[in-house]
């Protein structure tokens, strides 16, 4: 009978050590992972840009961003930029090509990015 | 349309500013999302088309006195007025005299999108997000904190496995065993519009749906904390919304574009039902940094107004989108008695006499989480724009 229980025992144990690591469990990440789930961790965005899903998206697949934007200097626009509408001197409509948006963030002048997001009727 | 200026020919009860000139914008064509997941519900436009109608509005009214109503919004946001449509309504309101810009509260107050709380530093509180099994539509979350906060994110499973964690900074994509992409995690510092930090966690709705989790963890872990307060927002999905799990904080639920400085936000009740009590949907403020919104209340259950559509002229809804149309229009005639006195009227006049002109018993208080200041008095407005030097 006692025979029976070492022989589970040494299954189980041996099981747990001969399956398989998962590729994830030996990257980089510091926090012990579970079987599901990998995590990879990427540059954030640009710190001026709102970010929402809609955003995202956006920036995955359109060549320019329609946003509103702020500026710190009253009328200032910077270059490469559509202008829609000026809603007041510091703020206004833009169509942003998304090859400046680095460069936006740079820009000491840009103060913040809000892309267009969907509104519902409530 | 027809409650803030009907003139009565459809539904035979005139609206309450029946004299009123009215300005209808349609947004280009090249604005709307002709193909892809953008189309639905893109029938409204976004936030930006808004602001430019908002202009457009006020462009053509030029000097004469304007009104104008918002039915709009989903949950998101800084909920501070700090969002660059709100901080450009203000702007547009401040700009001259004799203009309003009046938006409904949101009917989200039931629907457990919000969560509240203080984190300790060196320990932490979790927040149970659920998503739900059949529910492979939008789904996006935001936490905003303290600037002088430190938070790290950590997702936990529904088994109770750590998925990962997001350290403030620091951005992540979470994958499936099979590299598909779940979740894109954002811990942003710094927001430029007012300096706090926010979370934004986007799922990915283009990934197979059995392998999303039903629900998630959030862990908030206080690093280094001076004040620990937060507030999490679950976004609008009307085609399936998520929501926290009981129990619920069902303050602060107004909209994302209805925390403005200068808008004048409503809030609805039911006018048929004695005691005129509350929709059990309307929103309730305060806003994020602790100001009073909503400013008022109107009736918003169980509206009559004209609908072409229907067999009888008329149709009955319920929402803050019955409410707000009735202050617009009680603005419009404390406006046209401005003008007809020679007056001018700027918002923060508009705003002050809504609020100290409102009905109370309902509700109680000074102020109330969604009555506001009390139910508009249409009467009163006005008599006080006549009694104004």
């Amino acid at each position: 009978m006692q025979g029976w229980y070492k022989a589970i025992i040494i299954v189980v144990a041996t099981s747990f050590f001969i399956l398989p690591i998962p590729k994830y469990a030996m990257s980089s990440y510091p926090h012990e992972n579970t079987s599901k789930y990998r995590v990879e961790y990427v540059s954030p965005e640009s710190s001026k840009l709102k970010l929402s899903s809609e955003a995202l998206r956006a920036l995955d697949r359109e060549d320019f961003l329609v946003a509103t934007l702020k500026v710190a200097k009253e009328g200032y626009i910077p270059t490469g930029i559509e202008v829609r509408t000026w809603i007041s001197p510091s703020i206004f409509t833009a169509n942003i090509p998304r090859e400046i948006l680095e460069r936006l963030d740079d820009d000491p002048a840009v103060v913040s990015i809000e892309p267009a997001y969907k509104l519902r009727s409530y | 349309m027809d409650i803030a200026c009907g003139n009565g020919g459809g539904s035979r009860v005139p609206g309450v500013a029946p004299q009123a000139d009215i300005i209808f914008v349609q947004i280009s064509a090249s604005d709307i999302p002709w193909e892809g997941s953008d189309v639905v519900g893109a029938n409204f436009g976004g936030s930006v088309q808004l602001l430019e109608a908002i202009e457009f509005i006020f462009n053509r009214a030029e000097t004469r006195p304007c009104s104008i109503n918002i039915s709009l919004g989903t949950n998101g946001g800084s909920h501070d007025g700090t969002s660059l449509v709100e901080q450009g309504i203000d702007a547009i309101v401040t700009a001259q005299p004799n203009r309003a810009v009046v938006i409904a509260a949101s009917n989200s107050y039931a629907d457990g999108i919000h969560a509240s709380g203080k984190v300790v530093e060196g320990n932490f509180i979790d927040l149970t997000w659920q998503i739900g099994r059949s529910d492979f539509t939008h789904n996006e979350l935001e936490i905003w904190y303290d600037k002088n906060d430190q938070f790290k994110l950590e997702l936990i499973d529904r088994d109770d496995n750590s998925i990962g964690e997001i350290e403030l900074g620091a951005s992540a994509r979470i994958l499936s065993q099979t590299n598909e992409l779940l979740f894109f995690v954002a811990h942003r510092q710094a927001d430029p519009n007012n300096g706090d930090n926010t979370i934004g966690i986007f799922m990915n709705t283009e990934s197979i749906p059995s392998s999303l989790p039903s629900e998630i963890k959030l862990r908030l872990h206080g690093v280094a904390i001076n004040n620990g307060q937060f507030h999490a927002w679950i976004e609008r999905d009307d085609n399936g919304q998520s929501s926290f799990a009981p129990p619920l904080d069902n303050s602060h639920t107004l909209g994302s574009i209805s925390c403005g400085n200068k808008s004048i936000v409503v809030g609805s009740y039911d006018a048929h039902t004695s005691g005129q009590p509350l929709s059990y949907f309307s929103s309730a403020g305060p806003t994020r940094d602790g100001r009073e919104k909503p400013e008022i209340s109107a009736p918003g259950h169980n509206v009559f107004a004209a609908n072409s559509s229907t067999r009888i002229g008329v149709t009955r809804m319920s929402g803050t989108s019955m409410a707000a149309p009735a202050v617009t229009g009680v603005v419009a005639l404390m406006l046209a008695e401005a003008l007809s006195l020679n007056k001018n009227l700027t918002i923060d006049q508009i705003r002050e006499i809504l609020a100290k002109t409102a009905r109370s018993n309902p509700p109680s208080t000074v102020w109330d989480d969604r009555y506001g200041m009390g139910r508009v008095d249409a009467n009163s407005s006005v008599q006080k724009v006549r009694d104004l030097p």
